[in-house]
């Protein structure tokens, strides 16, 4: 970090105790609860362990969207404001949840410990997946679609400046969200940066139909009730393809009602059209799908309440290794196309 | 003679393999200091009653 002692970054840095961890091997993994899929992330707290803020967070476009010496300087100044006010008495306590760690995960160590391996922070994720999905409690619209990117339902931040909106529009504009207002609290919980608002936005229930944002303007606190849009939960989950699965090799976009009705298909069906097929696909025998087919039902279903593509049908509903069998469209022609999905065997 | 020569060479290996372990533990980063025990690090907020400021990097 670029913090010369004797800027204003430098000089909020040493009135904290700053400490850097790089491997995750005896990290409270419990207290310090993330998105594991960011290389980069901060926690101010006090030494009873209390976090009054995270900063950190990235969006699909990069890693460095949300990350910026002058938000950081804000956040650092208001870490020390809530420090000044914990000292005082005049923040609450709140429990700290019971210690996990990382050596507690038996896959994790069998995959990192057993073989002197670094316990790398994506691999906490990973693993804490590969078991709710064992133990039968993997939620994929919360625990693979994690951290929902806000600018689905119409925030767009003024990222220098914090939690400042540049720009409102959507569901957000709809809820009378102004450009210049400041966001303070997800229904109800207080935030104070970019890495907060994005932790609570995830803990959001997929099936949720509103969230309350409260914005800070002209000094007052406004109370906004945001209509969530259908799949406001859906991001963009490239930069972390190796936490993926099941593994389908291939890219999809949903065809519009006009498309579907001029092929005949469900005007409410997941119908896709193939837009990318991996190289690996051929090589792992998973399936001969072709760009341009159109994929419009995965073993025999064609619609589904949550998906609008064929990918996100298998990816949230199928398991990694399920041969699936595609009803698809290529070249007029409507063909059985049989798929294997596949799990990152190496990472796992 | 020989005896106190012995303990002299190993109260000086003591002496920098200390140095070298607290050097380990500390990184300066334009005049800021990063721990890398976060126990010790909470045991100097304590003690200085400051914040804490946890950053984790992925580094490998």
């Amino acid at each position: 970090m670029l913090s010369p002692p004797d800027s204003p970054l430098g000089k909020q840095l040493r009135q904290y105790v700053c400490v850097r961890i790089t491997r995750m091997d005896d990290v409270n993994v419990a207290l310090f609860d993330r998105d594991w899929n960011n290389a980069v992330y901060y926690f101010v707290l006090n030494a009873d362990e209390q976090i009054y803020m995270r900063y950190g967070g990235r969006d699909a476009e990069s890693a460095d969207t949300y990350l910026i010496l002058d938000s950081m300087e804000i956040a650092l100044s208001k870490g020390l404001e809530l420090h000044r006010q914990y000292q005082k008495g005049e923040l609450k306590r709140t429990e700290l949840p019971k210690p996990l760690y990382p050596r507690e995960m038996p896959l994790l160590v069998k995959r990192t410990f057993e073989q002197r391996a670094c316990v790398e922070c994506h691999l906490i994720g990973d693993f804490q997946n590969v078991q709710r999905e064992r133990d039968g409690k993997l939620d994929k619209l919360a625990h693979l679609y994690r951290s929902p990117d806000i600018k689905t339902i119409g925030v767009d931040l003024d990222v220098p400046k914090g939690l400042v909106v540049k720009e409102s529009r959507g569901a957000v504009q709809a809820a009378g969200m102004k450009s210049g207002d400041r966001i303070v609290a997800l229904d109800g919980t207080p935030i104070w940066t970019f890495g907060d608002l994005q932790y609570r936005y995830d803990k959001v229930d997929r099936r949720a139909a509103g969230i309350q944002l409260t914005v800070e303007r002209a000094g007052k606190p406004v109370d906004l009730a945001v209509a969530l849009p259908v799949r406001w939960w859906w991001t963009d989950l490239r930069y972390r393809q190796s936490s993926v699965e099941p593994r389908t090799y291939f890219e999809d976009r949903p065809l519009t009602d006009a498309e579907k009705q001029k092929l005949e298909l469900k005007p409410d069906g997941f119908a896709s059209e193939v837009r990318y097929v991996a190289d690996f696909s051929r090589t792992m025998k998973s399936h001969e799908l072709k760009v341009g087919d159109i994929v419009y039902a995965v073993d025999g279903v064609e619609r589904d309440d949550a998906a609008n593509s064929a990918d996100l049908f298998i990816k949230i509903r199928k398991t990694a290794g399920d041969d699936v069998m595609l009803d698809i469209i290529r070249g007029g022609q409507r063909m059985k196309m049989p798929l294997k999905t596949y799990r990152m065997s190496f990472r796992k | 003679m020989e005896k106190r020569r012995l303990i002299f060479y190993v109260v000086l290996a003591c002496v920098i393999g200390l140095l070298a372990y607290t050097l380990l533990l500390r990184a300066d980063d334009g005049g800021i200091t990063w721990l890398s025990d976060y126990k010790e690090a909470v045991r100097l907020a304590r003690q200085t009653h400051q914040p804490l400021l946890v950053e984790f990097r992925c580094e490998a």
